[in-house]
């Protein structure tokens, strides 16, 4: 699915995958769970985020430090 | 004197003073569990031969030097904390006879401090959200909370004056706030979740229950502190709780969080309003302060990240061990594979940028006083609502519960405080204020 902050949109695809992964019958047993957590994905959906100089970046360059005991080991 | 009413810091006290042995009081609480537990359901496990024999060992300790500040003193452990070879579940069948070789880092600290184990209280299930068997000593028909449950019931039937505890919605202070005891939940990193079940990385805390605000500051004075096998673990210097939890003669400065009343139940809201009444004519500053963003929206990048997280956790073992899942475990891991990832990145970002602001609120006050919990407590159907507590498992602030008292159904009432981060000392004082402004809490009906 893609975020958007349309709950139904968000719910109905949730579900599709839902049916998808866990078949028809459990998907039905899951729609009030994918019901309420398509709410949460939409409220966080309606927010953009501009990207900020300082993110933080998942992958971290090594320390400058680090590379040159590296390099000398 | 009523050995089960005794706090811990006047446990500790009559027992390193030799009025009161550290057996006595082991034995007169395990007989109290013996008599209330078949209806409570608050303990997994009562380790009765290792807790005498550890009360004899502390017996013999008394009189010596170094003796640690929870000498002799009889604590319960949430069954998701590793006790060295006690069996340690999760509240899942997958685990009925796991052994730990180990304790987790709070129980050893609370052990070195000279505590003696009980047993093991009562969890929902890996700490989320099914039902447990536990029922809340005040009424019977109603949940104690979760997932901190047994703890919450053993605490407030006065089977033991403190109890481990952890959260990552709401799990300390809710169960608390329904069984009208005080629980902490420290700053995100200050108490070591070293040996502890994961629920969720990035909300886990780890707290307590105890039933006055300077048990509070003892049992944290005792665990807090760099953890260097915790890699979240705080390198901040732990804080002189005690002392803080001792200055109780100031008045706090209170942000009085108006807009989240509109989510919560109108006797609840009415409640909150009332104590603040209270607090401001006993001399405290009350202004009103807002959250950044509406609260729905906060409790949804809570409720993403954990629901995520948690997913990730317990695919695989759901996946191989489908019957060692409870009803709504298993719809959280299977509706929590779902949600794409960059959603999950979305709440992380989202979290992150609404720290400085909800840091922000702090400013100019020294605590912040909202409900603890939305209602009273529920019936058993539900482990309640985690909307109030789980704002501050999101941004690690330290957060406490006191009781403030009991609505028309005999159910306890309570207030949250909540500081700044690594705000503990700060948070204690002003909670010990409010504590004496409140009065004492009486014990559950029918469990004296």
């Amino acid at each position: 699915m893609l975020l958007s902050d349309s709950k139904q949109q968000v719910e109905r695809d949730l579900f599709d995958d839902a049916v998808r992964a866990w078949g028809p019958d459990r998907a039905e047993e899951l729609r009030a769970d994918i019901g309420k957590v398509a709410g949460w994905l939409a409220l966080i959906s309606k927010y953009e985020i501009a990207i900020e100089a300082d993110e933080p970046d998942f992958l971290v360059a090594p320390d400058a430090d680090e590379e040159a005991e590296n390099e000398t080991a | 004197m009523k050995l089960h009413e005794l706090s811990a810091v006047e446990c500790a006290r009559l027992i390193a003073t030799k009025q009161v042995s550290p057996v006595e009081m082991a034995e007169a609480l395990l007989e109290r569990i013996d008599s209330l537990d078949p209806s409570l359901r608050a303990w997994e496990t009562v380790d009765r031969e290792a807790a005498l024999a550890t009360a004899r060992l502390r017996e013999r300790e008394l009189g010596s030097d170094g003796l640690g500040p929870l000498h002799g003193v009889p604590v319960g452990v949430k069954d998701i904390f590793y006790t060295k070879g006690l069996r340690t579940t999760s509240g899942s069948p997958m685990f009925a006879d796991f052994i730990p070789g180990y304790d987790a880092t709070s129980v050893a600290r609370l052990r070195q401090a000279g505590a003696v184990v009980l047993g093991k209280t009562v969890t929902v299930q890996f700490a989320y959200q099914d039902p447990p068997p536990t029922r809340n000593p005040w009424n019977h028909e109603r949940t104690p909370g979760g997932s901190s449950s047994g703890s919450g019931a053993a605490v407030a039937a006065r089977m033991v004056p403190a109890a481990l505890g952890s959260q990552t919605g709401g799990s300390v202070l809710r169960p608390a706030a329904y069984c009208g005891v005080v629980g902490l939940k420290p700053t995100y990193g200050r108490i070591s979740r070293y040996g502890v079940t994961v629920a969720s990385w990035s909300l886990d805390h780890i707290g307590h229950l105890v039933r006055t605000v300077e048990d509070a500051a003892l049992l944290l004075q005792v665990m807090a502190g760099h953890d260097p096998i915790d890699r979240a673990s705080a390198r901040v210097p732990a804080g002189d709780y005690l002392r803080a939890a001792r200055q109780r003669d100031r008045a706090p400065r209170i942000g009085l969080v108006a807009d989240s009343l509109d989510m919560a139940r109108p006797e609840m809201a009415s409640h909150l309003r009332e104590v603040a009444g209270r607090f401001e004519r006993a001399g405290a500053e009350v202004r009103e302060v807002k959250l950044p963003a509406p609260m729905p929206d906060l409790l949804a990048i809570r409720a993403v990240i954990g629901l995520v997280e948690g997913a990730n956790l317990h695919a695989r073992a759901l996946k191989q061990h489908p019957e060692g899942y409870a009803p709504k475990m298993r719809a959280q891991v299977e509706v929590g594979q779902l949600v794409p990832g960059a959603a999950y990145i979305q709440a992380q970002r989202l979290r992150r940028r609404f720290r400085p602001q909800m840091e922000q609120m702090t400013a100019g006050v020294d605590c912040l006083l909202m409900p603890t919990v939305s209602d009273v407590a529920p019936d058993t159907s539900t482990t309640g609502d985690v909307s109030f507590q789980s704002i501050w498992s999101l941004f690690g602030s330290p957060a406490i519960t006191l009781p403030s008292g009991l609505n028309a159904e005999r159910l306890p009432l309570s207030v949250q405080l909540v500081a700044r981060d690594f705000g503990e000392e700060t948070l204690l004082s002003a909670a010990a204020w409010c504590e004496d402004v409140l009065g004492p809490m009486p014990g559950p009906d029918g469990v004296q």
